[in-house]
C-alpha cells in the first residue's frame, strides 16, 4: 500500500472513532446513536475533503512559498 | 403536614469545586465532611508528593527550552491539582537552567504527579455532586464521580458500570484499538513524556491502557526513522482526548439519572397532592 493509501486508511479509522463518540455523546439511546453514525460519517469525510481541497488550493496560490 | 421543600444543600457547588481544585479535600471540609476532605487530601496530595520525590521535582525540565514560559506547565495534567502545580512551579520550576541527569525513577514520578491532577478532577466532580446532594446512597446506582473515574481508568468502563454494556464495549474497542495502533506505529516512542511533553498528557487521558503500554515499552530509544511515527502519535493522542468525550457522556447520563432519582418521589408527591386537591 502506498503512503497516501496508508494515510487515507488511518483517516477513515480515526474518523469512525470521532463520529461514533460524537453520536454516542449526542444520543442517550444506543439505537438512535447507531442509526445516526452513517450520516455523520459521510458528513465528516466530506467536510475533511472540503478542508483538504481548500488547503491544497491555498498552498498553491495565496500561501505559496514559491 | 410534611414539608415538600428539598433538603438544604450543604454548600455552594461552585465554591466546593473551586476549593477542591485549589486544595484537594478543601471542598469537602467546606461542606463539613471532614473525613472525606482529609482522605481526599491525603490520597491526591500524597500521590503528588510521591511523584515529586521520585522525579526530584524535575518533571517540567522535560519541556524544551523554547517552550518554557510562566504558563507552560498549565497545559499539563498536573493542572487538575492547582496547589500541587503551583508548589512544583515555585519550588522546582524548570531547574537551574542547564541540563541535568534525570533520576532513574523520573518517569514513574511524573506519572504520579499527572495522575494526581487527574484524580483531583474526579474529586471536584464528587464535591460538586455532594454539594447538590446527588451522590447520597439510596439512588440505586454507583456515584457519578466513581463512574467517571472508571471511565477514565478504562475507556468504556464507566458505561459498563452504568449498565450500558454495548456502548461501553464499543468505546473500549475503538479507543483502546486506536491507542494500540498508534503506539504500534510509533514503536512505543509516543509514550515518553520527555519526548512528547504535551502529547503525553493528551494520551494519559486514556487511563490504564496508556500506563500499561508505557510500562511495556519503557521509553525506547529512537535509532532509525520510524515511518508513521507522527501519524501514530496523533492517533494515540486523539484516543485519549476522545475518552474525555466518553467521560462527559458518563457524567451527563449519571447526572440525569441522579436528578430523576432525586426528583422522582417529590414529583410523584406533587402530582398526587394536585389530584387530591382537585378531587
Amino acid at each position: 500500500m502506498n503512503d497516501l493509501g496508508v494515510h487515507l486508511g488511518l483517516l477513515v479509522l480515526i474518523s469512525l472513532a470521532i463520529v461514533t463518540l460524537g453520536a454516542f455523546f449526542n444520543h442517550r439511546e444506543d439505537e438512535d446513536a447507531v442509526k445516526d453514525i452513517p450520516k455523520r460519517f459521510v458528513i465528516f469525510l466530506v467536510g475533511c475533503a472540503v478542508v483538504a481541497a481548500i488547503m491544497f488550493v491555498v498552498e498553491y496560490t495565496g500561501a505559496s512559498l514559491g | 403536614m410534611p414539608s415538600s421543600r428539598p433538603p438544604k444543600r450543604p454548600g455552594d457547588p461552585n465554591v466546593a469545586v473551586f476549593l477542591t481544585w485549589f486544595m484537594p479535600g478543601a471542598g469537602h471540609l467546606y461542606m463539613g465532611r471532614v473525613l472525606q476532605g482529609v482522605a481526599g487530601f491525603v490520597v491526591v496530595w500524597g500521590l503528588y508528593w510521591i511523584g515529586l520525590e521520585l522525579s526530584d521535582g524535575m518533571g517540567f525540565e522535560f519541556l524544551h527550552q523554547e517552550l518554557r514560559g510562566p504558563f507552560a506547565p498549565a497545559l499539563a495534567p498536573e493542572l487538575g491539582n492547582l496547589s500541587g502545580l503551583l508548589w512544583q512551579s515555585r519550588t522546582f520550576g524548570f531547574g537551574p537552567g542547564f541540563p541535568r541527569v534525570f533520576p532513574e525513577t523520573v518517569h514513574i514520578g511524573v506519572m504520579c504527579t499527572a495522575c494526581s491532577g487527574i484524580l483531583n478532577i474526579f474529586l471536584m466532580i464528587k464535591a460538586h455532586s455532594d454539594a447538590r446532594r446527588l451522590e447520597e446512597p439510596g439512588l440505586g446506582q454507583l456515584s457519578i464521580s466513581l463512574t467517571c473515574f472508571l471511565a477514565w481508568l478504562v475507556p468504556g468502563g464507566g458505561h459498563i458500570a452504568q449498565g450500558r454494556r454495548m456502548r461501553g464495549v464499543v468505546v473500549f474497542v475503538m479507543l483502546t484499538g486506536l491507542l494500540v495502533l498508534g503506539t504500534g506505529l510509533c514503536e512505543g516512542t509516543n509514550l515518553d513524556r520527555e519526548r512528547h511533553f504535551y502529547y503525553w498528557g493528551g494520551q494519559l487521558l486514556g487511563g490504564l491502557p496508556v500506563i500499561g503500554l508505557e510500562q511495556i515499552f519503557g521509553q525506547p530509544e529512537v535509532r532509525d526513522k520510524i515511518p508513521y511515527a507522527e501519524a501514530g502519535l496523533v492517533l494515540a493522542c486523539l484516543a485519549g482526548l476522545l475518552n474525555v468525550l466518553a467521560i462527559l457522556d458518563v457524567y451527563g447520563w449519571g447526572e440525569a439519572r441522579s436528578i430523576e432519582g432525586a426528583e422522582g418521589p417529590s414529583r410523584e408527591k406533587t402530582v398526587t397532592g394536585a389530584k387530591e386537591a382537585s378531587a
